[in-house]
């Protein structure tokens, strides 16, 4: 067995926990002592922990996905003992001797296995035989149909909305924006729904509200029109109206369309509140293939987010994209290794150069929200009251005004240049991480 | 017609409405949007515009320039010198800049910089948030700190360097006169902590100019580094206009005990009171007046000299006007020249002192005199059955922790020790638990130990203000011998002053060279 424990350190195992409190703990229970036996095979470490209660608990933590379990009743994932015996065997590994899995550890690593099989069987299955073809067909032509009426009613809705003119939308109740949205949730098309959602907050906004609404206004619009000529649109494209338009595909359809194995640079994450969901971005940068992709996960309400990307570090995955004339999209397949460190973003050397690849992104797909954007050498300068990056031909890409950690960029540049990634919306960089003198730093919001 | 010039026609459309307003025509230039534009179907002027819209925004999104700064970029930060510390030290630090174990903050910085670290850049802008006035920050923050600090008003004082690169001998007076008047007071007390001499001569090189208002919070930086070196010029200060900087240079010229001002005080003192030391041997014994006694003369006015010393303030309501000349007089007269004096110990004095109608003024006053002072003798008794001071003395702190702060560290651990030896229960003892508090020093193994196995003799989950007490002084404990000794006890109950125990024992393995 690969000994993928060793790859962790104790500051990486922190970056696990939950919330501040849970890495607190954690390192309270850091201690040889507060645990009654511990053991590894290399890859699962388990310990058992006295608690209050007459039995300790049971904590296996599998250093490879990193997945935990433990017999305590903490609802935080992972808790405090999972984090507590990973922080143990990173900052004394001496205190873990290697053993073979006692019967409840080999359990648990018996059960992970065949649910892994399990899962591959299903996504081999749901591309070998479609079950039901002929319901299924059904099934999608009754939604697509609902779809169209939708975008016929939307379109009308957009249209009655630029007669009347943008100061009168302004002026709308919340419910004339939610009604519209609630009836494309109806139509089954959640995806337009949530761009209804997004004009309500732009009737709403600060100095230049009127371009950015008109702006989202021509684009949704545009939407509804592609999905009325479908046919004349290249394929992939297809994929992206129907995704934006709300169309999921289970993990497993996208599995089944082929992976691609790299060594994926995690530049940076940050998390989006979108009701009571959860949403987290995830960019990865491929090192050899130089190919930028998004993982999102989702959690509802206080349910832990997939602790499994950390921001800072490089796994050897499979990654598998979802259909898109752009595809960036992709969800985890396979991991074959542990999180390693990286010292080198591959990324634009001037601003020019990434401006001209939003544009070549713009053109075969013209919804791009946010397009990830990495410049390799690049200045902060402060850009009145905010902040840019400079390249060596004095060309500044603004960053984004609500961005707070300009004066830790700084910091960390001195003044030299860096390697910045960030998420560009068409005016405005949010910078999430930087690279400086080989170090990774995570500039994500912090989460309060 | 630029794509400009339409986008900004397509936009004055949509916020009046097509209603009233029709579309702009697509423009005829021959340009591919143009020719897009036309291109597009449009069945009513509504959607029309919204495909143009489109088309546009989509155009101008892509067809962004980048903004020229051709301004010369500001000189990047020096090389770094010293090493930045460890990984999971760094760690630690982002914890209690984002607020859990923020107590512990000042021991991690004390021990950083001891072992020669400087703090890691993306740190530096949190750290200059909240620890400005630190005496350890200069030495962490490394050159990249003070490139930072410079960019930023607020930073400022983190950017100068201890060492001004004097032109004029005095310091450089460039910078000194320029800092924002909160910050000078600060870097004066980091100058006087490398070097008094320096410092002062950088007060004096300005003083003349200096506000008024300005001047007594300057004075007050003088207190580091405090030496006979300075009298000169704070008795000059006793004849300053203003009052506050009289009263701040009376104070401090009252912690030297070779200053004029102790020596007149000292005089006035003597004076006053009037010190019988015990009659001893048989006649003694028969008659019973074995004790020392203390007789008080007091003036009837308060002269001119005695207000140069600062004697004149108005007394505080409720106190007598004479009672107060004494209270001020004794307070800067070094205790042991009573002892010295009356030939009687200290605890004889006190014990005497108690006896009279002026003990509410004898035993304060002679507190803040052993505080001043730093007179382990005197402190000793004072800590063991403190008076309840009614008043307190400008200038002077008579708290039983300033007391025992008087106390060498191995010399108030003894004392402790002692007073812990017969409890069972760390909460049997209010007064003990009080003093634990004022002991700041890194408390030894032994005493760390003694405290610990006493507040785990009984469950605490009921005694709130214990917890909390423990929190507070869990700070000063040794972490390695706290830890060793909670062990034995097999609890897996953390409260919090364990937590921070943990924390402090993580933190300061994480700084070990």
């Amino acid at each position: 067995m690969t000994d993928t424990a060793a790859a962790w350190t104790p500051e990486r195992v922190l970056a696990l926990a939950p919330d501040a409190g849970a890495a607190k703990a954690g390192q309270g229970l850091a201690g040889p002592r507060k645990w009654v036996s511990t053991g590894t095979d290399g890859r699962t470490l388990w310990g058992e922990c006295q608690g209050s209660g007459s039995t300790p608990y049971q904590v296996r933590v599998d250093t490879l996905e990193p997945a935990w379990r433990c017999s305590c009743p903490s609802r935080k994932l992972p808790c405090k003992h999972s984090l507590g015996l990973f922080l143990l065997y990173t900052s004394s590994p001496a205190s873990v001797p290697r053993a073979d899995p006692p019967q409840w550890v080999a359990e648990w690593i018996a059960m992970r296995e065949a649910r892994g099989e399990k899962r591959q069987a299903r996504a081999a299955e749901a591309a070998a035989k479609p079950v039901d073809a002929e319901a299924q067909a059904k099934r999608a032509a009754r939604r697509e149909d609902r779809v169209s009426a939708g975008m016929e009613e939307l379109e009308l809705w957009l249209e009655d909305l630029v007669r009347q003119g943008l100061g009168t939308a302004r002026t709308r109740p919340a419910s004339f924006w939610e009604g519209m949205a609630a009836r494309l949730v109806d139509a089954q098309a959640p995806g337009a729904a949530r761009l209804v959602r997004e004009l309500a907050s732009l009737s709403v906004g600060g100095a230049g509200w009127d371009a950015r609404l008109l702006e989202a206004l021509g684009r949704l619009r545009l939407l509804s029109r592609a999905w009325r000529r479908m046919d004349a649109l290249p394929a992939a494209l297809q994929e992206d109206v129907r995704s934006a338009l709300g169309f999921a595909l289970r993990q497993e359809e996208v599995v089944a369309l082929g992976t691609v194995r790299d060594r994926w640079l995690v530049l940076g994450q940050r998390v989006d509140d979108e009701d009571r969901l959860r949403v987290q971005r995830t960019w990865l940068r491929g090192a050899s293939t130089g190919r930028d992709a998004l993982v999102l996960a989702f959690a509802h309400g206080r349910e832990p987010l997939d602790p499994s990307l950390i921001p800072g570090t490089a796994v050897d995955a499979e990654l598998a994209f979802h259909p898109s004339a752009l595809p960036l999209r992709a969800v985890v397949a396979a991991r074959h290794g542990p999180p390693s460190s990286f010292g080198a973003i591959p990324g634009h050397a001037s601003v020019d150069d990434a401006l001209a690849a939003y544009a070549s992104a713009l053109a075969v797909q013209p919804w791009i929200e946010q397009f990830p954007i990495t410049l390799s050498a690049a200045v902060p300068v402060r850009d009145g009251e905010g902040w840019g990056m400079r390249d060596d031909r004095g060309d500044v890409l603004p960053l984004a005004p609500h961005f707070a950690r300009g004066w830790e960029l700084a910091a960390v540049s001195g003044g030299r240049p860096v390697a910045l990634f960030g998420e560009w919306d068409g005016e405005r960089l949010r910078p999430l991480g930087a690279l400086a003198d080989g170090r990774f730093i995570g500039l994500a919001p912090v989460a309060e | 017609m630029s794509a400009e010039t339409h986008w900004n026609g397509l936009l004055r459309a949509a916020l009046l409405g097509t209603a009233h307003t029709p579309p702009p025509a697509a423009p005829a230039d021959g340009s591919p949007l143009s020719q897009a534009l036309s291109a597009a179907p449009a069945e009513t002027p509504e959607a029309a515009l919204l495909a143009a819209a489109a088309m546009v925004a989509t155009h101008r999104r892509a067809a962004q320039a980048p903004v020229r700064d051709d301004r010369p970029l500001p000189a990047p930060a020096e090389p770094e010198t010293a090493p930045v510390c460890p990984p999971l030290a760094a760690r630690h630090l982002a914890m209690m800049l984002g607020g859990a174990y923020r107590e512990a903050l000042p021991e991690w910085m004390e021990a950083s910089a001891r072992a020669g670290f400087i703090v890691p850049p993306e740190l530096l802008p949190a750290l200059l948030d909240a620890a400005a006035k630190h005496p350890a920050l200069p030495a962490l923050i490394g050159a990249r700190g003070r490139w930072l600090a410079a960019q930023r008003p607020e930073w400022a004082l983190a950017a100068v360097p201890t060492r001004p690169e004097s032109g004029g001998g005095d310091g450089d007076p460039g910078e000194w006169e320029t800092l924002p008047s909160d910050a000078r007071p600060v870097l004066l007390t980091r100058v006087r902590g490398e070097d008094p001499a320096r410092g002062l001569a950088l007060l004096r090189s300005t003083w003349e100019k200096e506000a008024p208002r300005e001047r007594a919070a300057l004075l007050q930086a003088l207190e580091t580094g405090l030496s006979m070196d300075d009298e000169p010029f704070l008795e000059s200060a006793l004849d300053d206009r203003r009052k506050e900087v009289r009263s701040a240079a009376a104070s401090l010229l009252a912690r030297l005990a070779g200053s004029r001002l102790v020596a007149r005080m000292t005089e006035r003192a003597r004076r006053w009171l009037v010190i019988t030391p015990a009659k001893t041997g048989l006649l003694a014994r028969v008659t019973g007046g074995g004790a020392a006694s203390i007789e008080v003369y007091l003036p009837d006015a308060c002269d001119k000299a005695m207000e140069r010393d600062g004697i004149s303030s108005k007394p505080p309501y409720g106190v007598g006007e004479r009672a107060w000349w004494l209270l001020l007089a004794l307070a800067a007269v070094p205790p042991r020249t009573w002892s010295e004096a009356s030939r009687c110990t200290p605890p004889e004095l006190i014990g005497a002192a108690r006896k009279t109608e002026w003990r509410d003024v004898l035993v304060p006053g002679w507190a803040a005199a052993t505080v001043r002072h730093r007179d382990a003798e005197w402190a000793q008794p004072l800590v063991l059955r403190p008076e309840r001071a009614h008043w307190t003395v400008p200038g002077a702190d008579t708290s039983s922790d300033a007391l025992f702060s008087v106390l060498p560290p191995e010399r108030a651990e003894a004392v402790m020790l002692e007073m812990l030896g017969p409890l069972k229960a760390l909460g049997d003892s209010n007064s003990t638990l009080a003093l634990l508090a004022g002991l700041r020093h890194r408390w030894s193994a032994e005493l760390t130990r003694a405290v610990v196995r006493r507040a785990t003799a009984r469950d605490l989950s009921g005694e709130y203000y214990l917890r909390q007490a423990l929190t507070a002084v869990a700070r000063h404990m040794d972490p390695a011998a706290a830890l060793d000794e909670l062990a034995r006890t097999r609890s897996a109950s953390t409260p919090a002053w364990v937590d921070l125990l943990h924390h402090r024992h993580a933190m300061l393995e994480a700084l070990k060279r």
